[in-house]
């Protein structure tokens, strides 16, 4: 027996010493020592990005479903313009230049010559409106503002009819992605859904789901730098996919990933332990998660149906820094709305309309009829709950409302339905696009069309938003429609921020524009040379 | 017997048809509305309603039923929600990961268990018998993403000795990067069967130990080796298969936990994500498929046991 055991023993000790091997040669560097500064004439050719994400991608064809596809295509599908983030404005990409026609409500785009997809094809105008009419056929039209007709003038220039005049045909070009015809044409719908052929500085060689996609370099990639050399200086851009953040934050630290977003708070604060620090640019689109509480004010008699109500709590009754730091922890902060500060339509004073005053609110209440309280019910996420205690918590104990806390799962159609009175606590992302909020959301034919009652006024300026012809009429009315919104109908309101925590490896370099919405631009990005695996 | 094979193989498909229709009745009353699962909460109406008609959920309950259990019944148990892949296709993809993690896992439990078990039997009321047993009550609670966390963190961020997720063959990867993925996930997936195996073990070769036959083995001055492998092993091993199967079919369904957390392309993730994601054709096929491994597994046990057991008789026949 104890000879037996001594086999087993020294067995088990071979093939742990085998596996385990050496340590990684390229330990993580402190995260706190920070080493940008690149040796000069270094070459940046050559090695493989990993970037972690939570959840693998359900489709990769942005014309079929739009939601989340960019997340996962950047490293090889580009969109037609850029957005700088800085300032707001756009720049071109695969579309060199445009023009607006205010009168006859077209756009009319000069599509990039000599630009080739992965599959050897040229990127022309005939493909641009393939591109677009396979959004419309598949129920997205919306997302390019519904065109009346797609005409192509000559091979690279291509005319877009609109049904009204709508300044987000500025905004649609930054964030539709283009596709290969010929693939879909040889491959089908199927096939595209789980592939991708872009213009793209890397090419999809595999798709695992729930374990990666990985990306080559693609040699005849259009877009060189600044000193003229070819890009990208990647060999392979790979995005894994880790669904639990303690694992993303041990692999980071074992230099498994270069990058990684992180919304879990106690991770967070783990990392900034570990010496790391957050790289996230605060202030740009989805550089924070949103949590806003939305209120049905559908049912007739019920308190929240009516604006006083609203009012008093939304704005007054609810000490709203004590849900964000309660929710959302040290980082998390108070704001109305999810719209960026560079975003058409920011409105700073916005803020000023609430201010936490439970006298003021009781007063308000007292006026609508409700001064000994009400029953009403909170309905939740998961993630929601701790907002909604605290929320709950305040309700009971300044104004004697009971609030049940309703738990819904992921998709409940309750969520909007209007079939439950009370309040509703979402999540979203900070955008620099509040006007589409506003339509595909907060209008009669939007998301919350269940939830909400909107007032004429208010449907009427919303028509006027879409109608807008200057730049300027329409930030305006994005800052009335926000205001007689969160203000005045009070009907929605942004509860508190958590910033996105962005963890990037020091020897990841990063130059030129940001082109992806997580604010990566793979075909500039490189690594030093001693991590170049 | 091969009576009593076809009457289990029966009783099977009663199982199997009552959990799929269960299953179906069950996914449909989630509250979760997969037309906002698919193209997320900014929908327009008539975006809502082309993924509504799509979907097929303009059908009614018992139309979507019959459609799903004619094309189940054709190995086409429908396209999934959250992959838009066929189901069966994504499965099948799966299947191979988790039983081959299931299957070394296995491998490394049974003779680790049964050693430990042995060892604590046969030791009984010593210092080594304490020891074993306590550790072996321990693992057997402690819950598996737990010891994956415990371990990413030794492992992964302070020794840096481990890959910390992942999964590749070894003709991807080579066999050491291969080994090195497999080691804490396998930990993780083995310990609480090594546990379980060394407990069983124990109790039933303490039993044996007590019988008379081993008593005159000894009494006849039989060497002790030779009663510990040809008298006690071997009768006191018999009721380890009864928990093989239980094992096995605990792995398929409990891989979950361990696949998530080392972000393992596997049965159990595609199940988290069917489930979080209310990929209900997923979840259907899923619910199918382990309940058929389980039937499977404790109908196989039944026979072994038989096999390595005749004095145990599974029909009534036999009885006479």
């Amino acid at each position: 027996m104890k000879r037996f055991l001594a086999v087993l023993l020294a067995l088990a000790m071979v093939f742990a010493l085998a596996a385990c091997g050496a340590p990684n040669n390229n330990a993580a560097p402190n995260g706190g020592n920070n080493n940008n500064a690149a040796p000069e004439k270094e070459s940046k050719y050559g090695g493989t990005f990993v970037a972690a994400v939570a959840t693998s991608p359900g489709c990769l064809f942005y014309p079929y479903q739009y939601a989340s596809v960019s997340t996962y295509v950047y490293p090889a599908v580009e969109t037609l313009r850029l957005r700088n983030p800085q300032t707001g404005k756009y720049e071109p990409n695969l579309c060199e230049s445009w023009e607006t026609d205010l009168e006859n409500h077209t756009l009319t785009m000069k599509i990039r010559k000599g630009v080739k997809f992965h599959d050897g094809s040229d990127l022309n105008a005939e493909v641009v409106k393939w591109n677009f009419e396979k959004i419309m056929e598949y129920g997205n039209g919306s997302v390019i503002q519904s065109p009346t007709n797609i005409e192509v003038l000559d091979e690279y220039t291509l005319k877009v009819t609109f049904p009204n005049f709508d300044l987000n045909q500025e905004s649609f070009t930054y964030s539709v992605l283009i596709y290969s015809k010929k693939a879909f044409e040889e491959h089908g719908l199927d096939w595209c859904i789980n592939n991708c052929v872009g213009t793209g500085p890397f090419v999809l060689k595999e798709n695992v789901p729930d374990s990666h996609l990985l990306f080559e370099r693609f040699d005849n990639y259009w877009k060189k730098d600044a000193e003229g050399n070819q890009l990208p200086y990647l060999d392979a851009y790979k995005i894994q996919v880790i669904p639990d953040a303690s694992a993303q934050m041990t692999a980071f630290s074992n230099n498994e990933i270069h990058r990684f977003p992180c919304s879990d708070m106690q991770i967070s604060e783990s990392m900034y332990k570990l010496g790391y620090k957050n790289k996230a640019q605060i202030g740009e689109a989805n550089s924070a998660i949103v949590y806003g509480v939305y209120v049905n004010n559908t049912k007739e008699g019920d308190p929240w149906s009516n604006p006083l109500v609203r009012q008093a709590l939304l704005l007054h009754g609810i000490d709203w820094k004590a849900v964000a730091f309660v929710a959302g922890g040290n980082t998390a902060f108070e704001i109305m709305t999810p719209l960026i500060e560079t975003g058409d339509g920011y409105d700073a004073s916005l803020m000023d309309a609430s201010k936490y005053d439970v006298a003021k609110a009781k007063e308000m209440l007292k006026e609508a009829g409700y001064e000994n309280g009400f029953k009403t019910k909170i309905l939740k996420l998961d993630y929601g709950t701790k907002a909604a205690t605290e929320i709950q918590s305040q309700l009971k104990t300044n104004f004697n409302i009971d609030a049940e806390i309703v738990n819904l799962v992921n998709g409940d159609d309750r969520r909007f339905d209007g079939v439950n009175e009370g309040i509703y606590l979402n999540y979203g992302y900070t955008t620099a696009d509040f006007a589409r909020h506003l339509r595909n959301m907060f209008s009669p034919t939007g998301t919350y069309k269940n939830v909400h009652k909107y007032s004429d006024e208010y449907v009427t300026m919303l028509q006027q938003m879409k109608d807008a012809k200057t730049i300027e009429e329409k930030c305006d009315l994005i800052k009335k429609l926000s205001y007689k919104l969160m203000v005045e109908e009070c009907l929605f309101r942004q509860m508190y921020a958590v910033p996105n925590n962005i963890f990037i490896q020091d020897y990841v370099h990063e130059s030129g524009l940001e082109r992806s919405v997580d604010g990566i631009t793979p075909e500039t990005t490189w690594l030093d040379a001693a991590y170049r695996k | 017997m091969g009576k009593y094979i076809i009457k289990r193989i029966l009783q099977m498909l009663v199982v199997v048809i009552l959990v799929a229709v269960v299953t179906f009745f069950l996914t449909d009353m989630l509250p979760s509305d997969p037309v906002y699962l698919i193209g997320g909460d900014e929908l327009t109406t008539e975006e809502y309603d082309y993924i509504y008609h799509q979907l097929g959920l303009d059908k009614p309950l018992a139309e979507r039923f019959v459609i799903w259990a004619r094309n189940a019944l054709h190995g086409d148990f429908g396209r999934s929600y959250t992959y838009h892949k066929d189901v069966w296709e994504l499965i099948s993809a799966r299947i191979p990961v988790t039983l081959y993690l299931s299957i070394l896992s296995l491998i490394i439990s049974v003779p680790l268990g049964v050693l430990f078990g042995m060892i604590t039997a046969l030791k009984r009321g010593t210092k080594t018998d304490s020891i074993i047993t306590l550790l072996a009550n321990v693992c057997s609670c402690l819950p598996q993403f737990w010891i994956g966390i415990c371990l990413l963190v030794v492992f992964g961020l302070k020794l840096r000795l481990l890959p910390s997720v992942g999964f590749h063959w070894p003709g991807e990867v080579g066999i050491v990067q291969h080994i090195k993925e497999l080691i804490m996930p396998l930990i993780c997936l083995s310990l609480g069967g090594v546990a379980s195996f060394t407990r069983q073990t124990r109790s039933s070769m303490l039993e044996v130990i007590r019988q008379d036959f081993v008593r005159t083995a000894h009494s006849k001055g039989i060497k002790e080796r030779f009663v510990t492998f040809r008298h006690i092993m071997r009768n006191g091993l018999i009721p380890i298969i009864t928990i093989l199967g239980n094992r096995l079919a605990y792995m398929i369904g409990g891989s979950m936990f361990v696949e998530n957390v080392f972000s393992i392309p596997g049965m159990g993730t595609l199940m988290v994500k069917s489930v979080s994601c209310s990929d209900i054709p997923t979840i259907q096929a899923l619910v199918l498929l382990t309940t058929m491994v389980s039937c499977m597994a404790y109908l196989l046990t039944d026979i072994l046991y038989v096999i390595v057991d005749p004095r145990i008789s599974l029909t009534s026949d036999s009885k006479k």
